[in-house]
């Protein structure tokens, strides 16, 4: 279950295996017994804002949905973003708090700029001109950190970042910060398809 | 598969793959249950139910995280300190072993965390490859890295076992 042959070594894993294969499915038969699954999908169908008849009786019609949710899921996305960032940034701050950190500060700059701009995108009142101060303030904040991390303890924001719980292990900070912005762009751009569902500007 | 079978047979395994990443299980139930709800609202375009599901409910996890911004997932090699002790509050009281294995798995490093627990939900290397963008031979490096990792946090002496 744990993916693994015997190796080269000799080495033979089948406590390994036991074990772990052993707690998996416990946890899983516990998980189980306390599922209540028409409980579960009631909630998720009271979140769709519907009584449940299925799916699609519920859903308008395909082509309304698609154009509906355009220019909302961007502003999801946008917000996803933001959310994936923030708690990032949570994770290094905390490490800050554990021990002396460098541009620590920033840090919290940069988190504070995230949840400034989450909040405005999130009620639609952000104008573009903020949400792109915003976007470049929280770039230059963590420009600095990332100096004073080289300078103090010569490391870079990403590689302390890909250390983070809240990395996946191959993204890198400052790229998704850089997807952000043009997250940020896209979403008050003109061309979108339905610009009621934009932030007012 | 309609989506009531798939949230039938898949939510308790989502929840234990967050767990599995040192997502607390409330939070791991709040994000796999907003997972599903928004595969519920585009669930006739999701090619491949499964791994977005679980690409999702981890992304989700995030903004659980963000949002409680109070329990923390353990950093690095370490165990976990206060993410490991028993949780009254849980949704499941896990036996001694059974948070041992747990702790050890959300105390791996970021990338084998994450192939193992993928491992564990019964991904292959290659779909974990595909899931996170890298060469599934990659992916078994970090199989074997995490294994050894995890023999050393669950006090295993593997040369014992030949």
């Amino acid at each position: 279950m744990t993916g693994h042959q015997p190796d080269r070594d000799g080495h033979d894993d089948a406590a390994l295996d036991n074990l772990v294969d052993a707690a998996m499915s416990g946890i899983l038969a516990k998980l189980e017994a306390d599922f209540d699954p028409d409980a579960g999908l009631a909630d998720i169908y009271a979140r769709d804002g519907a009584t449940h008849t299925g799916p699609r009786h519920v859903f308008p019609p395909p082509a309304e949905r698609r154009r509906e949710s355009t220019g909302s899921s961007r502003l999801e996305e946008a917000c996803d973003q933001i959310d994936l960032l923030t708690a990032w940034l949570g994770d290094l701050i905390r490490v800050g708090q554990r021990a002396p950190l460098g541009g620590s500060s920033y840090l919290e700059l940069a988190r504070d700029s995230l949840v400034q701009l989450r909040a405005g995108l999130g009620n639609r009142t952000m104008a573009r001109p903020e949400a792109q101060r915003l976007t470049t303030d929280i770039s230059n904040q963590l420009g600095r950190a990332d100096q004073i991390l080289r300078s103090r303890h010569a490391t870079t924001l990403d590689h302390l970042a890909s250390q983070s719980p809240s990395s996946s292990g191959d993204d890198v900070l400052t790229d998704q910060v850089r997807v952000l912005r043009e997250m940020v762009i896209r979403l008050y751009a003109p061309a979108g398809p339905d610009p009621s569902l934009l932030p007012a500007r | 598969m309609s989506f009531e079978a798939v949230y039938r047979a898949e939510r308790s395994k989502l929840i234990r793959y967050l767990m599995s990443m040192g997502v607390g299980q409330h939070q791991a139930d709040d994000a796999v249950q907003a997972a599903f709800a928004r595969a519920y609202g585009c669930w006739d375009q999701i090619r491949a139910p499964r791994a977005w599901l679980y690409k999702v409910a981890l992304r989700e996890s995030y903004r659980v995280h963000a949002s409680a911004g109070r329990r923390e997932i353990p950093v690095g090699d370490s165990l976990p300190d206060a993410a490991s002790a028993p949780d009254t509050g849980d949704l499941v009281v896990l036996n001694e072993e059974e948070e041992r294995v747990r702790a050890a798995l959300a105390a791996l490093p970021g990338r084998q965390r994450q192939v193992m627990a993928l491992t564990l939900a019964g991904f292959s290397p290659a779909e974990i490859a595909a899931e996170l963008g890298c060469d599934p031979a990659a992916v078994r490096q970090n199989q074997v890295r995490a294994r050894d990792n995890l023999a050393r946090h669950l006090g295993i002496d593997r040369r014992t076992n030949r």
